[in-house]
């Protein structure tokens, strides 16, 4: 009974020093939250945390598998976040919720943010200065050499490789929003000449008649693919897992350095090439936003700055490391470390928010 | 004393928990858009797809493995030390435990790739494999090989109580075989008593989500599964949708609930009235197989093991590759450095949660003694393994409101994972504890101790067994808690779970397994030393040797 | 001495009605004697038993006097009472070796030194040439070593009196009458009184008591 004695007491100095360690340290934490599924964008962060130590900052990663997580949280009010990655729907969320600090004209970095860049719109939502860009997302595919024939794949091209690589080729399952790009990406081969319409809100236009040659191909296509479209893999990670192991000849990403540095990562096999959907990949951007229960917005700008930096941004950038494109003027990029960059693929404009629901919902519907 | 500290137990631990729970969950199905919630119920009952495989998944596979754990269990009672094999097993998490399997069995898995290799005839994985990465059978299996070894430990707790083997020689005597003795006259006593731990196997099988996440269909998705999903999509229709598929869940759970407290009394039945068939011939051949089991039961736990660590240490694997192209430690170096907080979390969260849930269940327990008449199992202590977790836990963040953002969330977490651990550890004790034999206590305090001297001296050292497995399967319990530990730590108490559900979100099994392994590695460590000091302990006299030396 | 005095024992029944187990109206037993109560199964012997050692007996209602060398034991808790007893099965903790088993039977009650109780203990396993297995666990001893040690070690807890509850039923038949020797020598040696319940005579010793058809403890 001694052995239980001493456990207890060992147990209670544990508890102690981590219950009373927490309140104390927490004057210099700034939480960040943000998905947790990448090893290079995990080990970009803790290089972050370094660095950041310099400015008397505790950088913490929150890991999560999903950012729905924290913004579930935010939503109901419980959440300690003091920075959040996100874009897109949990962006519009959030937004809806009122429950983000305009900080945009706070951050002495926007000055350098590439002009070119269309921030200003997330998933066709204004940003009204609550969010700030951090990289670039860049919809295209990955695949085993020889799978495409062109290096911008039509809905023509996908649907002959289909047939060659019968049950080899998938894409996720929406409203995972790679899956959902993929539809879009797909209604952009199919209409090509009618790029404006998706510009507009779902309810303007007779979506149900535009869309309908998407599900008339769908319907030749399922058949072809992996299970026979009875199941779809769950995520973008998933599916270049089975690229991985020869389940699949074809990933889909939004990082148009994945097909090197899953490469240089040991992730996929070498020889892998990278091809866009349509002619133009669909290109958004991903943004850092503070909430408004923060309990240290202004170390949590700091920390953004930092994030906006040139060098934070160049080594975000470098395709040995997370690969994922800076979002900074290119005249200010001009190092020798910028040479590692890939160029950027000929971009296309994300569809207006309310496609991605509507075409989320109709898929179900039918595929579901 | 007792019946104050029960008291305040059960109000903490158990009506506190589960009734925040429920009461968001009514809060939020009659709040604004109740008219909302009404539809959703109908949408998803006419989901019939969806249901029928909730149902098939929460109803076959804990029987199953219910059924398989009794087959297998008469070679647990002619050779008890076959328990420890059970240990490995119950101490890798379920998800990774899915993953290993996959990483042997699925169509791209070692399996094939071992065929490929000698006959170089699937240069692809085969498709219509019949076990694929994404199927109901799929969760199916991995179900019930991880249900299979807590049976197990049930079953044997309780042989330790039924005279079984005296039952086998007398019914023998009148001319039945081993088998038949075993099936007619051990295994309706047997599942009589496992009644509640099968009602735990099957809640958590109606309500496991990481397991179909990873696994299962995506397109017939289980019922948890999408109740999660539903939970974190944020329009108004699947809002309602995620309160009201909890609600079909619970509604679920109650017949399930009610049909399992049928099932000994049918078998019973059956067991009574079925014609006796002529002597079975094949009975040799039916232990021998049970044997066989067994012995791909280790190895299968081992592969498991086996392939986690192959698959943390490659540098890059592809089918149809055997074994990695190389070996290297490099993501075990990157990720050290960063393991420490997580690990040091894990452990004190699950030591801590784990001991408080043995000494919980201790103390409820020992009311339940003091009260002769009521020393069944106690039902509403084990409550919150009937409550689906994710609507348990909002409740929880609700009833805690702007406490989780004072810092003291540490609290919070190790308040959750008690919750888990209390029933898990009450489960295991009940049997040994209640049916210890008052003699020993009245033997030690007619030599002159007191009561409580008695209780501690003699009770406590005797049931050193069951008090070491419950605390080993608590800690377990508490490693592999996610939700509470994710939503109530608020990133305050990262645990190698919350790395591991989170770097299993990027699909990068490499990293993936390293974390699994880690998460398995403490429960394992538990789980030898509780062995050890079951079995090793007991055979070395020290002890005594001691008193004779210094004396 | 040991006295029982007007004993009643009442089983309750369903409807919390009592019905009439067993009557003893006086029983004295001198220190050294043994007294064997002899009787079916079933009637009651065994909860006599349990009501004088002062355990709780929650289906039962009881009364009647109880003293040992002029104390009034009916108030007085297991512990206090100093009565040593004996069953059928299970006389030794299966969780402590011999030694502690010995030790632990001598630490409330012995006014010796660690090393003196020791020496007692290995003084008596001596006797018994049980020296080997001081370090060994019950359940590696044969039925008879089991008996004696057991009833050494209720010995060593100095009582004031004993009990004993079918004690060699569990014996084959060679073993049995040289346990049973052993036993009453040492009872006699330790001067105490001793109750001992047995379903067979050849078991008997002393004066024989017995269950009667109007549940009254008579002499035989």
């Amino acid at each position: 009974m001694r052995v239980l004695a001493l456990i207890t007491l060992v147990l209670l100095t544990l508890f102690g020093t981590t219950l009373f360690g927490t309140p104390l340290a927490k004057a210099e934490v700034v939480n960040f939250y943000a998905w947790g599924g990448s090893p290079q964008v995990n080990s970009y962060l803790r290089w972050a945390q370094q660095e950041l130590k310099a400015e008397d900052i505790q950088l913490r990663h929150n890991k999560i598998a999903d950012a729905s997580e924290v913004v579930k949280q935010l939503i109901n009010g419980y959440s300690n976040a003091d920075i959040i990655w996100i874009n897109g729907e949990n962006f519009h969320a959030l937004k809806k919720a009122n429950a983000l600090l305009p900080i945009v004209d706070d951050i002495k970095g926007m000055q350098h943010i590439n002009p070119d860049l269309n921030w200003r719109t997330d998933f066709g939502e204004s940003v009204n200065g609550l969010e700030v860009p951090w990289g670039l997302g860049q919809f295209n595919l990955i695949a085993r050499p020889g799978v495409f024939e062109t290096e911008a794949v039509s809905a023509h091209e996908l649907m002959r490789a289909a047939q060659n690589y019968k049950g080899r080729i998938s894409y996720p399952k929406p409203p995972e929003f790679h899956g959902t790009t993929f539809l879009k990406s797909l209604l952009l081969s199919l209409y090509p000449e009618r790029r404006s319409v998706f510009q507009q809100p779902v309810a303007s236009v007779n979506a149900e008649e535009i869309i309908q040659p998407l599900w008339n191909y769908l319907d030749k296509l399922h058949p072809l693919l992996w299970q026979q479209g009875s199941n779809f893999p769950s995520s973008a990670g998933e599916q270049v897992s089975y690229l991985a192991n020869g389940q699949l000849v074809m990933a889909v990403s939004f990082n148009p350095n994945d097909y090197r540095t899953l490469v240089n990562q040991g992730r996929l096999p070498a020889g892998v090439k990278r091809y866009t959907l349509s002619d133009r990949a669909m290109t958004n951007t991903h943004y850092l936003a503070v909430p408004k229960t923060a309990q240290n917005p202004e170390l949590a700008k700091q920390v953004i700055e930092f994030l906006l930096s040139v060098q934070a941004q160049l080594r975000k950038a470098d395709t040995n490391r997370w690969g994922d494109p800076s979002v900074l003027a290119p005249q200010l990029l001009q190092t020798q470390e910028a040479s590692q960059q890939t160029e950027l693929l000929p971009s296309t404009d994300d569809f207006h928010a309310s496609w991605q629901a509507y075409l989320e919902q109709q898929w179900s519907e039918r595929y579901q | 004393m007792v019946r104050a500290l029960s008291v305040a137990i059960k109000f903490v631990f158990i009506v506190l928990p589960v009734s925040g729970g429920l009461l968001l969950l009514l809060l939020s199905s009659f709040s604004a858009e109740s008219g909302l919630t009404h539809n959703a119920v109908y949408t998803i009952l006419s989901e019939r797809a969806t249901l029928v495989s909730t149902l098939l998944v929460a109803v076959v596979a804990p029987l199953m493995a219910c059924y398989l754990a009794l087959w297998l269990a008469l070679g647990l009672l002619k050779l008890p030390r076959l328990q420890q094999l059970l240990s490995p097993v119950l101490s890798v998490p379920h998800v990774a435990f899915a993953v290993g399997l996959m990483l042997l069995f699925s169509p791209s898995g070692w399996l094939i790739r071992l065929v490929e290799s000698v006959t170089g005839l699937l240069p692809f994985p085969p498709q219509g494999w019949p076990l694929p990465e994404k199927s109901v059978i799929t969760v199916m299996v991995a179900l019930v090989l991880k249900e299979l070894p807590f049976l197990l430990l049930m079953i044997a707790a309780q042989l330790k109580q039924v005279p079984a083997s005296s039952w086998l020689t007398q019914a023998q005597s009148y001319g039945y075989s081993q088998r038949q003795a075993w099936w007619r006259i051990v295994t309706p006593e047997l599942l009589k008593r496992l009644t509640l731990p099968m009602a735990a196997v099957i809640i958590y099988s109606l309500s496991v989500v990481d397991i179909p996440l990873l696994v299962g269909s995506n397109t017939e998705a289980l019922l948890a599964q999408r109740v999660y999903e539903w939970t974190f999509q944020f329009s108004p229709e699947s809002q309602s949708k995620a309160v009201a598929g909890a609600w079909i869940l619970m509604v679920i759970a109650v017949l399930l609930l009610f049909l399992n407290s049928l099932h000994s009394g049918l078998y019973r039945k059956w067991a009574l009235t079925k014609a006796l068939r002529k002597q079975w011939s094949k009975t040799t051949f039916s232990d021998k197989a049970a044997k066989i089991t067994w012995i791909t039961f280790g190895f299968l736990s081992l592969a498991i093991i086996v392939v986690l660590i192959l698959q943390g240490l490659a540098s890059s694997w592809f089918y149809p590759t055997l074994m990695p192209e190389a070996l290297s430690l490099n993501h075990w170096q990157s990720e050290w450095h960063y393991l420490t907080e997580p690990s040091f979390n894990s452990l004190w969260l699950a030591l801590t949660s784990a001991l408080l849930g043995v000494i919980f269940a201790v103390v409820l327990l020992q009311h339940q003694r003091e009260q002769k008449q009521k020393r069944s199992l106690n039902v509403w202590v084990l409550i919150a393994l009937f409550v689906p977790q994710v609507p348990l836990v909002l409740g929880w963040q609700m009833l805690l409101g702007e406490h989780l953002t004072q810092g003291w969330n540490v609290l919070w977490v190790a308040w959750s994972h008690t919750v888990y651990t209390l029933p898990y550890a009450y489960l295991v004790l009940h049997g040994a504890y209640t049916q210890f034999d008052d003699k020993w206590l009245i033997k030690a305090q007619s030599l002159g101790y007191s009561a409580r001297q008695a209780w501690w001296k003699v009770m406590l050292p005797m049931l050193k067994a069951p008090l070491t497995t419950a605390f080993a399967i608590a800690f377990a319990v508490s490693i592999a808690q996610y939700l509470p530990t994710q939503w109530l730590g608020q990133g305050l108490t990262p645990t190698l779970t919350t790395e591991a559900v989170s770097v299993a979100s990027g699909g990068d099994w490499r990293i993936g397994s390293l974390y699994a392994l880690l998460q398995s590695l403490l429960p394992l460590i538990v789980f030898i030393g509780v062995a050890l000091l079951n079995t090793e302990l007991r055979r070395t006299h020290s002890k005594a040797k001691r008193y004779a030396e210094h004396s | 001495m040991l006295n029982i005095r007007n004993l009643a024992i009442f089983s309750q029944t369903e409807n919390s009605q009592n019905t009439l187990l067993l009557r003893l109206n006086n029983l004295s037993i001198q220190p050294g004697e043994v007294v064997t109560l002899m009787g079916p199964s079933g009637v009651g012997k065994s909860t006599l038993l349990r009501w004088v050692l002062g355990e709780f007996l929650p289906d039962f209602t009881t009364q009647g006097e109880l003293m040992l060398d002029g104390r009034d034991l009916s108030e007085q808790s297991i512990a206090q009472r100093q009565i040593g007893m004996m069953f059928q099965k299970g006389g030794l903790f299966p969780h402590m070796t011999v030694a502690e088993n010995c030790l632990f039977a001598q630490k409330p009650r012995s006014i010796l030194k660690r090393n003196e109780q020791v020496e007692k203990a290995r003084a008596m396993l001596n006797d018994l040439a049980l020296n080997e297995k001081w370090d060994d666990y019950p359940h590696n001893l044969s039925g008879g070593q089991y008996s004696r040690i057991a009833l050494l070690c209720a010995l060593l807890a100095e009582p004031k009196a004993m009990l004993l509850d079918e004690p060699f039923s569990a014996l084959d038949a060679g073993l049995r009458a040289e346990v049973r020797d052993w036993t009453f020598k040492q009872l006699a040696a330790a001067t105490i009184p001793a109750l001992m319940v047995t379903h067979d005579r050849v078991d008997a010793s002393g004066r024989i008591i017995m269950v009667n058809e109007n549940k009254e403890i008579v002499d035989a």
